[in-house]
This record gives structure tokens, sequence and C-alpha cells, in this order.
């Protein structure tokens, strides 16, 4: 730099680095006043909408069950994660239960160890745990990325039977980014259960709405007319993939159906006819099934095999008691894309509005 | 951004001791030679290997995407020209105001009021920056101090969840075409010329020209040498402010996990397009074409099914070979 | 002699761009000799030692070094040849002891260097150029600018130079550490070294070369052994003309006085100092390096506020706290270091020459193209700057014509007074002459031009009256025709307290 003052500047530096330090100072919450027990959770940053959702329905379950819950966020990487796990760990707390979501699934498996060695129940939640780790924690609670794809697949090839203006042929699928477990994973179960569609092409985007614009934009110019269904993983990566469809002059719903993943809080898309319909997959609700999961390995004990599916009452949420099992699910329902289907649309006492409000 | 630094801080200690002018106008040069024999290349590959490359529409595509990165470029521009490196919040600033121009919108202020007040604070943002930067503090600490700042008060004001807009008469600014160009590129077509004008023409963008080529004998000439740094800054905020409100009206919808990556593919217009990153030289121009350029080289890339990994690497490597070339022809007398 | 000679150097050609520096040059260096270089700024002489320094290439030409061809590609290559280039700016670092200094990339295969090994390492070498009194311990940073050039030659005959090439060792030093470099040149070529002497000061040449090489247009002149040359043929060789009248005629008459310092005291300076500036007058500030001479510049200008007394412009009390508040007042001030703050190198001349007085040249906010055409080419042509060159980056000038530029950009502000610190520092002879007449001729047109300077001669030269300063202090004001330059010199460098006629 010109600067003159070098003295001056070396204090702006520290006062800049303090200030950034500052700002990334992960929050944790503190415990509330006495109760049943204490939940603590490892996770990713709530900055992230999804996230953030996830933490109100597991805040709320707690409550409800009298507990206390303690969310430990990692801004940064694993590493991060790793020296939490240990600090927690080191602080001598009485905890009741934890709640595990890896920065990188892989490389926190020295940390879920650490976490098994307590010995107390821990529940895996949102990635599905690897392969060869089954020692190292309680219970899987939170969704089935097979299921989700799996259901938007069955939906898609059922659109295509009943519609009068499209032959379902050739199309594209858009993922989550390269290297997001979930992301290939529902890649995998959608060609497996989308039985007589050709994949001209797959493309990983992003998560928002820009990236999936941005990556359709390009990449249906050259496929627009032989373009005839377009797979997303999620209902804000497809919004993207509308609009350039619709810069192309393609009417979709008309000349090509497009079917997302995750549900999202903008309906226009849904309602206009062109998504075929939403998946629900309701961050609340895994977190709160997250934590019902842990509460309940606490109180039985006991642990069946195998995997179960929680049961998709429209207004009763499962219920607190009996025991979990190694893989706890929660539902992923298909909502269709008429107003009516929406305002019908019931799961555990929440409406569409409410799940999928981010 | 640490290597970026340390790029910076290599470029300036080249360039301490003997300052070499032909070295600018060979930058410059090499720049525009580079850029354009690349373009050439690109364009003639592209149009003998994929089918779809050279049309109408795949050129509206191209520009599309060189626009919203170019805008925020063009304003990167400035804070480079005047001699601050870079900012490392644009990203985060256009977040913020995208979220911004989202909560305006959902609370019914009106289409004009609240683009006035979203560019306003956009403007703001900037000039706290800039002002911060004249007292002296390093331009890099303190903008990506100012980033996590203003990425988390979009977090704040967006509660984490999509803000809606639930109106459609900001729609028009993200997707309307008129003359079959898109608005965001009508907005970059116009503020490219203006950008240089404004440098190259009017006597703020002279005095913040001097204040880049020579901080010392900009003061010592009596020029505002922390009014250009504020004014580079601040108008960087209003092309932050034009990105995030783009983004923000084409869906509808903001969020605060907008623009992944847009902090790196300004920088990399910038030095792709030569921009001497000790300041005083260059043209918006040069970002902008920067901008097209590398927008044209990802599109070519995804024509032809690259996954993005490869993308990042190819635009990464080009980042370094301009780097690498721009400071070999500052190194050679 | 012939068998005598160190380094040969046939028929170097370099160039750059369109522009030629050397058109193949013949240099020739003889063991144990000092060669003085001399030139004009661009005459070629910075391009030869850098050349021979592996800082450069050449385009053609030979270079033999003990009648072995070499071939120097690198700062490195060279040094390994024997040869050391030591320039102003010196490669010392600070906070690393001097004994460190001298081994620095050495690379002695030694697995620990204790203290004691160290300081019998370089003891020698210390003593080779007279620091044997200093200890080696100490760190570089703490010694003065002198020594620490000293430190540099030494670390560079550790590394066994034979050729010293020496670039403007004393432009930045003071009258006693130039007479230190000088005392170590002659004794390292009493030892068999060879010293290439880079120098403007003419002064220097005689009293420690022996021979001098000079420099014009790109071409080099045999070798002239200095005992058969006087001052004024070395400028008529340097100049390739004679050079009649260094300095323009004196102000015959002086204007009322337009400046008046009372009692001030100022950063830099130890006792007050009362001065009058007069309309037409230029007033020169003898002194040495920390004299106080440029404290006075620096307080009128704004850049180091006075903090006692008072300072009164045709007048009335003036208090500029910073540059700008000095150039609303129509003060401008030319520092000692035009590269620094005096010049935008990487912009062109109609910028730089128009930068002070942007209101003049702007309408309503935008610039105007004809106005700025029309004042810079106004200033350009009161200082003899081509009007082609006006599209050049002013970094492409020559260092007179940089400071043509530095000088002639603050007329656009139509100044009352004119602050000048070393005018002619690192200009060649012939642009020096012009320089001189332009203040001239701006005094002559009712400026008053006030100048600090090193340059006794200069000084002399110049000015109508002339403040002595030493470390300080101001010791007395007269005019220039009523002292004699030895009287000066006395002033600048151990004045007589008791003398009668000197400032309290």
């Amino acid at each position: 730099m010109k600067s003159p003052n070098r003295s001056g500047q070396a204090k702006a530096r520290l006062l800049g680095l303090a200030a950034a330090a500052m700002l990334l100072v992960p929050l944790a919450a503190a415990p509330a006043c006495a109760s049943n027990g204490l939940f603590v959770v490892f996770m990713p940053p709530g900055t992230d909408n999804y996230l953030a959702q996830w933490q109100k329905g597991a805040r709320a379950k707690a409550k409800d069950l009298g507990y206390d819950i303690k969310i430990i966020e990692s801004s940064r990487d694993q590493a991060e994660q790793d020296s939490q796990v240990q600090q927690e760990i080191a602080s001598g707390e009485k905890v009741d239960g934890y709640i595990w979501w890896p920065y990188v699934n892989a490389a926190g498996t020295g940390s879920l160890r650490t976490l098994s060695k307590t010995g107390v129940p821990v529940v895996f939640t949102n990635q599905y745990p690897i392969a060869g780790t089954e020692k190292f924690w309680t219970a899987y609670a939170g969704v089935n990325d097979f299921l989700n794809a799996e259901t938007a697949a069955k939906a898609l090839v059922k659109a295509c039977g009943e519609s009068k203006t499209v032959k379902c042929d050739k199309g594209l699928i858009i993922t989550f980014p390269a290297g997001y477990s979930a992301g290939s994973d529902r890649m995998k179960a959608f060609k497996k259960a989308a039985t007589g569609l050709t994949v001209i092409q797959e493309h990983d985007a992003g998560f928002m709405a820009q990236e999936g614009y941005k990556t359709a934009a390009q990449i249906i110019p050259a496929h627009k007319s032989e373009i005839s269904w377009v797979y997303t993983e999620s209902d804000s990566l497809a919004e993207g993939v509308i609009q350039a469809l619709k810069e192309n002059g393609l009417h979709p719903g008309v000349d090509v159906l497009v079917v997302g993943g995750t549900c999202h809080g903008d309906t226009t898309n849904l309602l206009q006819g062109e998504l075929i319909g939403s998946g629900i997959q309701a961050a609340y609700l895994e977190g709160w099934s997250s934590v019902q999961t842990a509460y309940k390995a606490v109180k039985n004990g006991k642990v069946i095999d195998g995997e179960t599916y929680l049961p998709a009452n429209t207004d009763k949420p499962p219920s607190d008691d009996g025991p979990v099992h190694r893989f706890n699910f929660i539902p992923n329902p298909w909502v269709g894309n008429t107003q009516a289907d929406l305002d019908a649309f019931r799961l555990w006492g929440y409406g569409f509005k409410e799940l999928c409000n981010y | 951004m640490n290597s970026l630094r340390i790029v910076a801080d290599r470029l300036q200690a080249g360039s301490s001791g003997e300052i070499d002018p032909n070295v600018a106008a060979r930058r410059r040069r090499a720049a525009q030679i580079m850029l354009t024999v690349g373009a050439i290349l690109l364009i003639a590959l592209g149009g003998a290997t994929t089918p779809s490359f050279l049309t109408f529409d795949n050129a509206m595509v191209v520009i599309r995407q060189a626009s919203v990165t170019g805008i925020v470029a063009l304003g990167m521009s400035y804070v480079t020209i005047s001699g601050n490196l870079f900012a490392l919040s644009a990203e985060e600033l256009a977040i913020l105001t995208a979220c911004i121009f989202g909560w305006l919108m959902r609370a019914k202020f009106g289409l004009a009021l609240s683009l006035l007040a979203t560019l306003i604070f956009a403007g703001l943002g900037g000039a706290v920056q800039g002002a911060v930067i004249g007292l002296g503090a390093d331009p890099i600490i303190t903008t990506l101090a100012f980033g996590g700042f203003f990425r988390g008060l979009a977090s704040v004001v967006s509660g984490n969840q999509n803000i809606l807009l639930g109106t459609n008469a900001a729609e028009w600014l993200g997707t309307a075409r008129p003359l079959g160009v898109p608005t965001q590129s009508w907005a970059f077509l116009f503020l490219t010329p203006l950008a240089w004008f404004v440098l190259q023409k009017t006597r703020v963008g002279r005095v913040l020209l001097l204040t880049g080529a020579n901080r010392e004998a900009a003061r010592a000439t009596g020029l505002r040498v922390d009014q250009a740094g504020l004014i580079g800054v601040t108008l960087l905020g209003i092309c932050c402010g034009m990105a995030g409100i783009s983004a923000a009206a084409q869906f509808g919808q903001a969020v605060a996990n907008l623009f992944q990556g847009l902090n790196f593919d300004v920088v990399a217009a910038i030095l792709v397009g030569g921009i001497a990153l000790r300041g005083g030289q260059g043209s918006p121009i040069q970002a902008a074409l920067g901008a097209a350029f590398i927008a044209l080289l990802e599109n070519f890339m995804l024509l032809n099914d690259l996954s993005s990994g490869w993308r990042m690497t190819v635009v990464g490597a080009l980042v370094t070979l301009a780097t690498c070339v721009f400071h070999l022809l500052q190194r050679r007398r | 002699m012939q068998n005598n000679d160190v380094l040969r150097m046939r028929g170097i050609a370099k160039r750059y761009g369109s522009l030629t520096a050397l058109h193949g040059v013949d240099f020739t260096l003889a063991r144990g000799e000092v060669m003085a270089l001399l030139g004009e700024n661009g005459a070629g002489k910075s391009t030869l030692v850098k050349i021979l320094a592996g800082l450069e290439r050449a385009d053609g030409g030979s270079i033999e070094i003990d009648g072995q061809h070499v071939r120097l590609r690198s700062p490195v290559q060279a040094l390994h040849a024997g040869v050391a280039y030591v320039t102003q700016e010196l490669s010392i670092i600070a906070p690393l002891s001097v004994a460190e200094n001298i081994c620095l990339g050495g690379g002695e295969p030694h697995a620990i260097w204790t203290a004691r090994a160290l300081r019998a390492r370089v003891q020698p070498y210390l003593d080779l150029v007279g620091l044997g009194g200093i200890d080696p311990a100490m760190p570089a940073g703490s010694l003065p600018l002198a020594q620490q050039q000293l430190v540099e030659i030494a670390r560079l005959l550790s590394r066994n130079a034979r050729i010293l090439i020496l670039d403007e060792p004393t432009a930045a030093l003071s009258d006693a550490e130039i007479e230190m470099v000088k005392s170590v040149v002659r004794k390292l070529a009493a030892e068999g070294r060879s010293i290439i002497y880079v120098t403007h000061r003419l002064g220097e040449v005689f009293e420690i070369a022996d021979r001098v090489t000079i420099f014009r247009n790109g071409r080099s002149f045999d070798p002239v052994p200095v005992r058969n040359l006087d001052i004024d043929e070395l400028i008529e060789h340097l100049l390739g003309r004679r050079l009649e009248q260094m300095f323009p005629e004196r102000a015959t008459s002086l204007g009322p006085p337009v400046l008046a310092l009372r009692e001030v005291t100022a950063p830099g300076l130890r006792r007050p100092v009362s001065l009058d500036l007069h309309r037409g007058e230029i007033l020169g500030l003898a002194g040495q390096l920390g004299s106080g001479a440029n404290a006075i510049l620096r307080a009128v200008a704004g850049v180091a506020p006075y903090d006692g007394g008072t300072i009164a412009m045709r007048g009335r009390t003036i208090n500029p706290r910073s540059v700008r508040e000095a150039i609303k007042l129509s003060i401008a001030y030319c520092s000692d270091d035009r590269k620094r703050d005096g010049i935008f190198a990487v912009r062109n001349l109609y910028e730089t020459f128009t930068s002070p007085a942007l209101p003049r040249i702007t309408v309503g906010g935008l610039l105007s193209r004809r106005r700025e055409v029309q004042l810079s080419s106004e200033l350009a042509s009161f200082f003899e700057v081509a009007l082609s060159r006006l599209d050049t980056h002013a970094g492409k000038l020559s260092g007179g014509n940089q400071q043509k530029v530095a000088l002639g950009k603050w007329l656009g502000i139509e100044p009352a007074i004119l602050l000048v610190e070393e005018p002619t520092r690192g200009v060649d002879v012939g642009a020096r002459a012009e320089i001189y007449r332009h203040l001239r001729k701006l005094a002559s047109q009712g400026l008053c031009v006030m100048f600090a300077s090193s340059d006794n001669q200069e000084v002399l030269g110049l000015a109508d009256s002339i403040a002595t300063f030493f470390r300080g202090r101001l010791v007395r004001v007269v005019r220039a025709e009523g002292i004699q330059p030895e009287e000066l010199l006395r002033d600048v460098t151990h004045p007589d307290e008791s003398q009668p006629g000197m400032a309290a």
C-alpha cells in the first residue's frame, strides 16, 4: 500500500481482524432453567434457511418434552466442529443425548466415535450415516433422500401418462452442487424409478433459483426442440429452470413437465401448473423428529433393527412413546398443483404453508 | 483470499522501486491482445465443435450471464483503479441489498420507493467501507470484515427465510426483455460506457485515477485522496445494489445465500481484464470485457457438459495465467 | 595497460522498443582503478552498469572478465563473476545484525554459526570498509545510512567482489558521510579492486576517480585520465557543447516582502527562525540533510505545520495545516522526492500538468479537453517540454524533464510562492541550467521562490539571498554576492559560533 502511516495501517488491520473474529464467533444457545434434561446438537450454521427451520422444529419439540436443548453450530469446517465436540465433552456438562449433523460426513467420524464413548444416545440426522460407523450411533432420524427422489420420479411418470400435450421422452436433470451427498443419492434414486425416460444431460447447479436459472438458461437453447421433462432436486432450482424454459418459448406444464423435490415457500409455479406437484420435505419436522427420537432412545433404551417410516398422519404427530428403530424416516408425501390440493394438505397438524415456509 | 492478498503484495512490491510506465501500455495491450485472441479462438473452437454455440439465443445467454457479474465488476474496477485493490464484500452487500429490497417490497413500500431506498442503502454500505479504508485501513481486511457483517445482517433481515416480494411489480426488472435483450444486459451495456465516461471525462473520475496512480502525489497536489477511495467503494456499493435488486426481482424472492462465488467471479473479471492491481491504470471497459470473456468460456464448457469442478478449475487456471502474465510483464523492462 | 584490464565490454547494444539505449558501446576497466561514469540522464550509463550487474540483458556485444568470456544473465551470475552492484536502494535487512547482514546469502557450509565465529568471519571486511570500530552484533538498521551502505559493500566484498559498481553512492549522504565513502573507495582501489563510480557530481570525479568514461546519446567516449581534465572541459565533454553559463542573471531589484517568518518554530528546527521573502526574489536555504532548511519549506507548505511564532503572507498571518490549505493560499511546494509525490508516473503529461488545477479545466463537473490541452500546452511551453511529449507517461521522461513537469504543474494554480526542495537532485547538467533559467524567469515575473538545497554551488549560483542552516538552526542570511564559496561551506558544515553577523 502507499499509505504513509504504517503503524496506523497495522492498527486498522488488527481492528478489522478483531471485527471479523467477533462476527465469526458461533452463537451457542444458553440452556434455560431446571428441566428434565439436556440434548446437545452439533450442526452446520443456521444461517441457511433449511437449517434455521430445522432448529425451530427441534427447539419446539424439546420445549414440548420439557428438555433443554443446546445447539452448537459450526460455521467453517469439520475441524471446527471436531473442536466443538472436544470442548463440549471437556466441559463435563450432564447431557442426556447428542444429535449429530456432521459438517463433512466422512471426516466427522472421529468426533462421532468420541460422542459414542460418552454412553448416552447419539442420534444421527439429515446426512445418511456412512457404512462402518454403525457402532457409533444409536439411531438415524430424518429425511430419506432416496424416497424423496423416488416420489418425484413416480409423480413425473404418472403426470406423463396423464398429459395430453407432452409425450415424455428426453429430459434434463439439474442437481445440487457436485459432492453434496443428498444430491447424488436423489439422482440415483430418480434415475432408477423414472422408467421409460431418457436423460440427455445432467448438470449440477446449486441450491438457489438463480443457480438453477444460470445453468438451465445455457443448456436449454441447445436442447429446446427435444426436451419433454426436467427433474430438479428442489423446487427452488425448478423455479429458475421454469424461467429459463419460458424465456426459450417453452411452456412448463404444457410443452415440458417440470418436477422438483423439496418444497419451498413460493407457490406461484405450483398454482400456475408449471410444476406438476411438490414433495413435502419439512425441515421443521426433521428437527422435531430428531429430538423426539433422542427422547425415545433415552426413555426406552431399546433400539429395533431396521427402518421405519413415521406415519404420515394428517393431524396427529407420532407418539412420544414406544421404541425407536435404527432408521426413523420422516414422511415425504406428494402434493398436487392446485389450490385445493394445497389447502387440503395436512401433515402432523401442519399445513403446506407452515411446512414449506423457507 | 489470502492468496489474492499475496499476489497483490507481490505486484506492488514489484513496482515499488522503479516505476516503469512502459508496463502500463504494454500491459493494456497484452490484456487486449490476450482477450481478443482468446475470444476469437474460443468462438472458432465453439463454433466448430458445439452445434448450438454460434446462435443468437446462445449469444443472448452469454450476455445475460456476463451482465450481473459485469455490473459489479464495473464498480470493482473503480475500487481497483483508485488504488484500493478489491472490496471482498461485494457478494455480501449484493445479498444484503437483495434481502432489503425484498423486505421493502413485501412491506408494501412500492416499487419506486423500494428501489430508491435500496440503492441509497447500497451506496451507504459502500461509503462506510470507503470511509474506513480512507482512514488508512487495509482494504482487503476491512472489506472482508464488512462482508461478514453484511452476510450476518442479511441473515437477520431475512430471518433465514425466503423473503417473498408478494407482488409482481418488480418482476419486469429481473425478467423483461425489451427488444429481445434482458434488462440486466441493457443495464450492463448502458453502464459500461457510462463508467468509462465518468472515469475519463469527469473531475471526480480524474481525481480517482490520479489517486490510484500515486496517492502521495495526489495528496501533495491537494487532491481529496480520501474522497477518491470513498467514491470508488460507494459506486461499487450501488452496483452491488443493482445486482441484488435484479436477483430479487427475477424470482420475486430474496434469500441470504444468493450470489454464491460472486466475489471470485468479479475479481476474476478484473484480473482477466488486465487491470493493474496497483491502481491508476486501466478502464472499466477492461473489467466488462473480462466478465464477458469468462461468461463465454463458462458457456462453452457448460455446453460441452464439463462438470462444475472442471469449470471452476479452468476459470481458476485462467485467472492464474492472467495474473502470471501481467506479473511477468511488470518485471521485464 | 592492455594486460591490466580486468573488464572488457565490446559492442554492447541495447534497445527498448523503438528507443536505442546503447549503440554498440565499448568499455574497459583496469585493475585497481576508480573509473567515473558520467553522462546526462538517458545517455546510457545506467543501462551499461545494469547489463554488467546482470539486471538487463544486452541485445549484442561481449563481456570479458579477466580475459574470460562471461554470460551475465542474473545478479547471482554477475556476483559469481565478481561483479557487485550497490544502488541507493540498499538490501540491508534492518532487524538483522551487521554480521548477519554481511553473511546473508553467502551459503557458507557451516551448520551453526556462533556469534564469535560470525564476528571473526566478518571483521576483515568491516575493517576493509572502515567500520572496524562498530559492533558486528548491533542491528544494521540502527546505523546511519552511509554506514549501512558500507555494510552492504562489506557484504559484497565478502562474496569476493572484484568489480564494484557504485551507483550515485553519495546522493543521499551528508558531507562527512561522503568523505567516509570516498576514503573507502580509495582504499579498495589501492587493494587492487576496480570501482565503477556513477555520479552526477562533477566535483567528486576530480577528488576520487583515476579515469572518466563519458556517455552521450547511447555512445561512450574513450576513457580520459582525470588529471588531464578541468571542470569546464568535463562539462563540455558531457554536453558536447561549451556551457557558457550555468546560472542566469540575478534579480536586479526586489519587490516588497510577501512572506515574513517571525520566530517560527517547527518540527525539525531547534531554534526559532525569522526570514523575509520578497516579490521577485529567489531565496536559497543552504544546508545539509537535517539542517532545518527543508523544515522551513515544509512549515510554510503545511506539510509539517509550525507550532510557534508567526508566518505572515502580505501582512496577514497564515497557518496552513495541510497541503490543501497552502494551495488555497497560492503556496506551491515541490518535495525533494519527485518520484514519490511530484509526478504521476503512469499517467500522461496532460494529466500531470493539470492535476493541481483541476477546477480550471472543469466545466460543470466535466473535464474540458480543450482547456486541458490549452493549460498543459501553456505550462509545457513555459518549461520547454516538447508538446509532442504531452501524450507520454510522466515516468518515461528523463529526470530533468520529470523535474520540469513536477515544477511546471504548479503554475496552473498561479502561485504567489513557490517552495522547492533540492530543485535539481538527480537532474543532468543540461537540464539543470534550464531549470535554473525557468525559476529565474518565474521570479522575474513576480513570483517568490524559496528553495532548499544541499548543493552549495547551486545555492551560490541561483539565489538572490542565501540563508544558511546548520543542525536545526539558521546561521545567517546574506545577499548572494556577499558570500564566498568557502564561507558558505563553513556555514553549512561547522559554523563558527562567535563570528559576528550570526543569527541568535
